[in-house]
């Protein structure tokens, strides 16, 4: 079982002349020795303050579009050669065929492996835990600290609080 | 129990952009209830006829020989093309970096979805023991028959299997945030159907990161197989020796045809959308211009490929191919494909060429009348051909279709409707995330 968490969470407008810097906010926390995994930064729409990080998905897409171009074109041979069909003198496999269904499983099998890469590096999946902010709306950002135990969101809290006197959320979560 | 969408709980009684967005969703008319049952009625005398035609076989279908493709393979064609619409154009569109599409992506991925559903039923429709359509898919049986992997009808359905799935994907992926955003303003059961579908998607900056790459990287996937698709299908005709069927132009002027039957379907809905739902803040005259813009190119496009096509025909003089040739110009299908020619390119040029008349109406009336010419051009390319006299003991044969494949046909365009309406129902037509929820503010009241 996980251990309860507290979540201190500022909401902020992130855009227009009033906008928070949050990425300094973030790097602020950080130094303070709040373990990045732990920093959340929640928005309606992406923020460009935040820079694309490196991803391996494009190498992934690619390496299921190997898998499936070797599955395709193995599975195929194999197929015919198990069940075999006259062909009236002609190879019994046939290279244009094979090309057009394996050009179809190549691209499939590359969307199916970025699909996956999404969902384990964005943490997707249904039957993971939310950690839900409805009040969240456009035009702003919510900047959610899960804290171990009390004392270090006290001093987070104290921290925020000196980046922004906005109300703050605090809720303990499984 | 009640299934409500609340608006956002810090601005009750203030209702912003993405609320308006949301709203098609909230409520259900008595002429939406009526529109419905009215549909499924239709549909389910379809499936009358169907199971009828299933029954007795297809001897109650205007198909005769030499003619055994008729309407079920030309709705095929014709359905399998307006699937061009969404996917295809959304991701050129995203990879060209287009900023005005963002209203319009939505509802064309959707009928991409839609169409290929459609479309692919008409594989299964046109068999004369539908109950036996899994001898489609290729799998090992006991009988050692094997789906022989050299036919192009057995293309199509890697082709087209491989199609829907991208095409659900490329739909579902960039409504995880609107997903999201519902999940958060529902209750009852939509909430725990959104809670399930939006994935536990929070909106943290690495997940809006992965989702915008991974819909980049799947938009140019995504390319790769809609030009494949049509391709396939249009191999269907080309891999055949069949007077006007066996061209090697054929591939190219099928996506044509289909990016220019898609386009024109989007058109039409955005049109209706924007209507009954009072989109006029998000359906711009801009973006119907832009679309009109495309549809000019295309009508173009399609100009070109059929004179191609008939000259190159004509100038051949094989004697097969003109009998055919002939059939269509000044024979038995001289008025069908007159009236494609009119449909096509007489009508629509003028209305997407000047400006001034390239206006809501006006690109809505080209869209409708190249709906109409798409479809005829499908059926000019189907039947003709079958119907052609290529043995001695062999007559022309005119098709006539029955009230059978008549009502399916007809049905098909209820389903479409039918399915996008239920759509609106239950997903927001409009991508909110993209839009930016137009900036945080309500331009316009959204109601049915």
């Amino acid at each position: 079982m996980k251990s309860a968490t507290i979540e201190v969470s500022l909401r902020l407008p992130c855009e227009g002349e009033n906008a928070a810097d949050l990425p300094a906010m973030v790097e602020l926390l950080r130094r303070q020795g709040v373990a990045e995994r732990r920093i959340q930064v929640l928005s309606r729409e992406p923020l460009a303050a935040f820079p694309a990080s490196r991803s391996h998905m494009s190498k992934l897409g690619m390496a299921g579009a190997l898998f499936g171009f070797c599955g395709a074109i193995t599975g195929l041979v194999v197929m015919t050669l198990d069940y075999r069909v006259h062909t009236g003198g002609m190879p019994l496999i046939a290279s244009f065929p094979l090309g057009v269904i394996t050009y179809e499983m190549t691209l499939l099998s590359s969307i199916l492996a970025m699909l996956l890469t999404l969902f384990i590096n964005a943490r997707l999946g249904p039957a993971r835990r939310m950690a839900g902010h409805p009040e969240l709306d456009y035009g702003e950002a919510i900047l959610s600290v899960h804290c171990e135990d009390r004392l270090q969101a006290q001093q987070v809290r104290e921290l925020l609080a000196r980046l922004d006197p906005g109300p703050m959320a605090t809720k303990v979560r499984q | 129990m009640s299934a409500v969408i609340s608006p956002a709980p810090h601005v009750s009684g203030v209702k912003t952009a993405a609320d308006a967005l949301l709203q098609p969703m909230r409520y259900t008319s008595r002429a939406y209830r009526r529109m419905t049952l009215l549909l499924l009625m239709v549909i389910g005398w379809a499936m009358f006829c169907f199971i009828y035609q299933a029954m007795v076989g297809l001897g109650v279908t205007g198909l005769r020989r030499p003619v055994f493709w008729g309407f079920f393979i030309t709705d095929f064609v014709f359905w399998i093309g307006i699937s061009h619409a969404g996917t295809l154009i959304s991701a050129i569109l995203r990879l060209t970096n287009a900023t005005w599409r963002y209203p319009v992506t939505r509802a064309a991925e959707a009928i991409t979805v839609f169409a290929l559903m459609i479309g692919g039923l008409f594989p299964m429709v046109h068999l004369g023991r539908p109950w036996f359509f899994y001898w489609l898919a290729p799998y090992p049986t006991e009988r050692m028959i094997w789906p022989n992997f050299r036919s192009p009808l057995e293309w199509d359905f890697f082709a087209i299997s491989t199609y829907l799935t991208a095409s659900t994907l490329y739909l579902y992926l960039p409504m995880l945030p609107d997903l999201a955003l519902a999940r958060d303003r529902s209750r009852g059961w939509r909430h725990r159907l959104y809670r399930f579908l939006s994935m536990s998607w929070q909106g943290t900056q690495v997940q809006w990161r992965r989702l915008e790459l991974a819909i980049q990287l799947m938009a140019a996937v995504v390319i790769g197989i809609a030009v494949s698709v049509h391709t396939i299908v249009s191999w269907d005709f080309a891999m055949s020796v069949v007077p006007s069927w066996h061209s090697t132009i054929f591939g190219p002027y099928f996506v044509a045809g289909a990016i220019f039957s898609g386009i024109a379907a989007l058109i039409v809905i955005m049109a209706i959308l924007r209507r009954v739902y009072h989109l006029e803040a998000y359906l711009q005259p801009k973006h119907f211009s832009n679309l009109g813009k495309l549809l000019l190119t295309m009508t173009l496009l399609w100009g070109y490929f059929v004179t191609a096509e008939m000259i190159t025909t004509w100038y051949g003089n094989l004697p097969d191919e003109m009998g055919t040739f002939w059939s269509k110009v000044s024979g038995h299908y001289a008025w069908l494909f007159w009236t494609m020619v009119l449909c096509n390119f007489i009508i629509p040029f003028p209305l997407l060429a000047i400006r001034k008349l390239r206006t809501i109406g006006g690109t809505v009336i080209a869209s409708c009348t190249i709906l109409v010419g798409m479809w005829l051009e499908r059926f000019i390319i189907v039947v003709p051909g079958a119907a052609s006299q290529r043995l001695s003991f062999n007559r022309w044969y005119g098709y006539y279709p029955h009230w059978t494949e008549i009502s399916i046909s007809l049905a098909t365009l209820c389903a479409m409707t039918l399915l996008y309406m239920l759509f609106t129902k239950v997903f927001p037509i409009i991508s909110i995330w993209e839009l930016g929820a137009t900036k945080h503010s309500a331009p316009a009241a959204v109601e049915e």
